[in-house]
Order: C-alpha cells, then structure tokens, then sequence
C-alpha cells in the first residue's frame, strides 16, 4: 500500500525559516531571532507599531527599506510583515520561493530524524523533486 | 525498500508519496514532517499497490482518524476492493 498527501506549506519551525532565508541571502549574521517580539523601524528610523520575533534590519533588506520581520501567530504559523515599499522588491514570487526552501528543509531535516536519506535531488521548471530512501 | 518521494511546488505545495512501508508506521512516518509543514492536509489518498492503477485510489477525508497503512487493516477503501 502506498499513499499521497497534500498539504500548503505554512512556516513554522524557526530554525527552517533560519534556513529558507540563508538560502535566498539573508545568512544568520542578517536575521535577529527573539524568543519575545521585538518592534520594527521604519526607513528613517522610526519604530513602528508592528513587532516580529524574526528580523532582518533594514540596512540588509535595501536602501530606503523598513524592517522585515515574521511574526509567530496565536496558531503557531509565521506571518511575514514586509512595507509596501519592500513588497516591490520582496514580492509574492520572494515569499513563495521561501516557502519553498522552508518546505526543503523541514522535509530533509524531518525525514532524516525517521532514517531516510536523499537518493535523488532534481529541480524542473522551478518545482522540487526529492527522492528519500531507507533500507 | 521504503521510499519516499517529495514534490515541492513553486508555491510550497507539497505531496509525499510514502511507498514500501508496512504495519502501521507510514502514517506516523510523515507525521513529524507534516506538523512542520504546517498541518493543514487538503488530500490524502491511499492506493493499493497491487492494482498499480490510480483509479483504484480514493480520496481520504482529513475529517477522519487516520487510517492504519497495514495491509488489509481497517479503512473504507478496503471495502470498496472487496465490493467491487
């Protein structure tokens, strides 16, 4: 018997967030992560009213950016807070493609703690197919 | 062998494709990983390998326990096969 499962991708393990945002260039010497949350600022340097326990300060997100954060919801699930003027350079296509190494990661990271290891790794037209085996 | 191939979309949709495992660990396999990925399961289904024709597969509402992934163990699907 074998089965298929389906399911969106919703981030909430910090430490693969850590890893999805390394891999889009944002290495850990970039991103703050606290245990409480924390305000953002704004591009002039203006604390906003919006808080994160995942930030990456503006002077790593662009010239004239506020603060990116990812906030952890009441549901356990990250919520990422991007400015509108960010949203021109980090768009959807940005979040998706960091769901997407989320996803990656988590994937490896979990199934590996189960015994498996990566026997095929191939990427077509932007879509990821992994291949896991365990004897 | 057990094996287990992952499709991540562009988007971050994900479907696992758990093959090879018997008794009761397959649903436990994935369980660790999909509370990770979030939780929220939008399709299940489970084929019966010996058939080897997706029409055999249904659809497993995630409403429901989860079934055991044993040969012959409890599920409706099952029943269908001995139905048909």
């Amino acid at each position: 018997m074998s089965h298929y499962t389906t399911l969106p991708t919703q981030i909430v393990d910090d430490l693969g967030l850590l890893q999805a945002l390394a891999d889009l260039g944002f290495t850990s010497r970039k991103v703050e992560t606290h245990a409480e949350p924390q305000p953002l600022y704004g591009y002039h340097g203006d604390e906003r009213p919006e808080r994160a326990h995942v930030i990456i300060r503006r002077a790593h997100v662009g010239p004239a950016s506020n603060d990116i954060g990812f906030v952890r919801g009441d549901d356990g699930t990250f919520q990422a807070i991007i400015s509108e003027y960010d949203q021109l350079r980090y768009t959807n296509d940005w979040l998706n493609r960091l769901t997407q190494r989320y996803a990656y990661h988590v994937t490896l990271a979990e199934l590996a703690q189960q015994g498996f290891t990566l026997a095929e790794e191939t990427d077509r037209a932007g879509t990821i197919h992994l291949t896991l085996r365990r004897a | 062998m057990e094996q287990i191939a992952v499709t991540i979309s562009k988007d971050g949709q994900v479907t696992l494709h758990v093959q090879g495992v018997k008794g009761m660990g397959c649903a436990d396999l994935t369980a660790d990983l999909i509370a990770a990925l979030g939780g929220q399961i939008t399709q299940q289904t489970w084929t019966m390998e010996a058939y080897e024709q997706p029409t055999e597969a249904a659809t497993w509402n995630p409403s429901r326990s989860l079934p055991a992934c044993g040969e012959g163990q409890g599920w409706g699907q099952q029943k269908e096969h001995e139905d048909a």
